[in-house]
């Protein structure tokens, strides 16, 4: 280790650096003013921004549940990418604003309403009308919409499993974020350097492969990955109206069976146990034994990664470097700072505490996600007599409208509906 | 009223929740920008390679009421310069940024070609380990995308990127004998 004093001097020598020759005195030259233009970028977009989320829902709403024209979504969609993806300031985003309501929950830092209605005004309609910010508003959803060309079917198990990346992805985010570990998920968002021609080669090599993934698997972004989508999943699901094949009635003839890219429509069973009814209800009670020891050990696998996850906080990485005597630029900065080490010590271990708190909570809610799902597979099966759809999983993109022979005759037959005012 | 129902009501509820929190704050929250607090700053080149954008969005200012106007510039030359002249050899920039001219004896001035400069902090440096410190790296709102986080402001080991409220959109560093704001 470099000895302190002579790490110390270039540093002071730049706090005392001021003015060590005096102000010349011109006969004949005027100083050039510092230029520092304020201009058209300094425009709060804050409120247009939700003008412009809430004229997109709207109209999504309308080509959904209404006029169920899958090419007016595809307008809808088209309209998105080219106005929220690039032609408005791509930050703060609804996808990532989760992370600032975290931020504006643990400390003192303020969202603004405008910035607040931004977050959760598609989780709102998302529990009215279900998951229409997925088609119209949401720009890493139109590019891959409008990039999706020929599907091919991710297998059942694997989808289910995949489901459960977004999740952790979401809790981990949470947490760090909530300890002060900054809104990290920002600069993981891969198609942000499509939408602002910038060039984070990680980003960028994932954004392109995400897209080329997307040519042939169905928004995979928006499937497994997304976590704003597992907060439109938790409220789609019980959604007041939900979206149907058909202003009419299903004749049960099969043709959309095959038409959902994501998987959201749902084919019709009779009322029944996935297995014998014995047998089904042990499951379930065995299920239920397990989940306090399921818990317990989603809780303890948090609190063994709490650690990783109060590095991310600076106060708490800064205390690591002082304790293991580095010689780092970021302890130089702290003693030049003459910040008092007390204090950030303080700081430091609150961080830890709430981190260790939110990374237990997050392990023991995601054991708990995965318990409900095992015990919802062994659930009796409700009826369905028709194809219905999924309003946890639907994206609104229209496939199924365009394809369902009886919405076809009944728009055909009476095109004043098609476009309803 | 049914289960579907009562949750349906809940979700509501949970939805409200962050716009309550906002009652909870009394402070009028107002739109922020990112900008370096020049006396954190200890010019360590991270704002050159960490910006989202290449080249950076910070760039280097002159506060030329602090500049001393000398004629051999520390922040402009080289330590192991071998000539006084404008030898790319000599200078600190390594894109050559700075354009120096002659006023009258022995004044120069010191200009930064925006253009050019990608933010490394060397002439700062440079500036003020032995000259006034009038040169500082900045985040500049035209070039700056804003972003909700920005990544210099993660990986800065000084922690010098601050938020500023959309009425004091720029810091600057203050004139020796001015007050800190």
């Amino acid at each position: 280790m470099i000895s302190l004093p002579a790490l110390l001097t270039p540093a002071l020598a730049q706090i005392t650096a001021q003015a060590r020759f005096p102000k010349p005195e011109f006969q004949d030259y005027t100083e050039p003013l510092l230029e520092m233009e304020l201009e058209a970028s300094l425009f709060d977009d804050g409120w247009l921004r939700v003008a412009i989320l809430v004229g997109l829902l709207l109209l999504a709403g309308l080509a959904a549940h209404r006029w169920k024209s899958r090419k007016a979504l595809l307008a809808i969609s088209g309209l998105t990418l080219v106005v929220c993806g690039f032609w408005l300031r791509p930050c703060p985003c609804p996808v990532g604003l989760h992370l600032n309501l975290t931020a504006a929950w643990t400390d003192s830092y303020a969202l603004p309403l405008r910035l607040t209605l931004l977050a959760v005004l598609p989780l709102a309609v998302a529990l009215l009308f279900g998951r229409l910010f997925c088609i119209g508003g949401c720009p890493l959803g139109a590019i891959q919409e409008l990039v999706h060309l020929k599907t091919v079917r991710v297998p059942l198990a694997l989808d289910r499993l995949l489901h459960f990346l977004p999740i952790a992805i979401l809790l981990l985010s949470v947490v760090v974020a909530a300890a002060g570990g900054g809104l990290r998920l920002c600069h993981l968002d891969p198609f942000f350097p499509i939408f602002t021609f910038t060039f984070a080669v990680p980003q960028v090599i994932l954004g392109i492969a995400l897209l080329a993934l997307g040519i042939f698997v169905s928004r995979p972004f928006c499937r497994y990955l997304c976590p704003y989508g597992v907060l439109l999943r938790f409220f789609a699901t019980f959604t007041v109206k939900k979206l149907t094949i058909t202003h009419g009635d299903c004749v049960n003839c099969r043709l959309c069976e095959q038409t959902c890219p994501n998987g959201a429509i749902l084919a019709p069973e009779p009322a029944a146990w996935p297995e014998k009814y014995a047998a089904g209800r042990q499951r379930i009670q065995r299920l239920l034994a397990i989940t306090p020891l399921a818990l317990a050990a989603g809780a303890w696998l948090g609190f063994a990664l709490a650690p990783l996850v109060a590095q991310t906080n600076p106060d708490v990485a800064l205390v690591k470097e002082l304790d293991d005597m580095s010689g780092s630029e970021t302890v130089i900065a702290f003693i030049v700072s003459g910040r008092s080490e007390t204090e950030l010590r303080q700081a430091a271990w609150k961080a830890t505490r709430t981190a260790r708190f939110g990374m237990t909570a997050a392990g023991a809610v995601g054991a708990l996600v995965i318990m409900a799902e095992l015990i919802g597979l062994a659930r009796r099966h409700p009826e369905r007599r028709n194809y219905t759809i999924d309003p946890a999983l639907c994206v609104a993109c229209g496939r199924c409208f365009a394809l369902c022979p009886v919405e076809r005759a009944r728009q055909r037959q009476n095109p004043n509906t098609e476009k309803q005012t | 009223m049914n289960r579907r129902r009562f949750v349906q009501y809940l979700f509501g509820a949970i939805l409200a929740l962050p716009v309550l929190n906002l009652l909870r704050k009394r402070q009028r929250p107002a739109r922020t920008f990112w900008q370096i607090d020049p006396r954190k700053c200890i010019q360590c080149g991270k704002c050159a390679t960490a910006c989202v954008k290449k080249p950076s969005a910070v760039k280097c200012i002159h506060q030329y009421a602090s500049c001393g106007y000398c004629d051999f510039c520390s922040g402009y030359y080289h330590d192991d310069r071998v000539r006084f002249d404008t030898a790319a050899e000599n200078q600190r920039c390594p894109t050559g940024a700075i354009t120096r001219t002659f006023i009258e004896d022995p004044y120069f001035e010191y200009k930064i070609n925006e253009e050019l400069c990608i933010g490394c902090g060397k002439c700062v440096k440079g500036c003020a380990s032995f000259g006034n410190g009038s040169l500082f790296l900045q985040v500049r709102h035209n070039l700056c995308l804003n972003c909700n986080q920005c990544q210099i402001a993660l990986v800065c080991p000084a922690h010098a990127f601050v938020k500023v409220p959309a009425d004091k959109p720029y810091i600057f560093k203050t004139l020796p004998g001015e007050a800190t704001t």
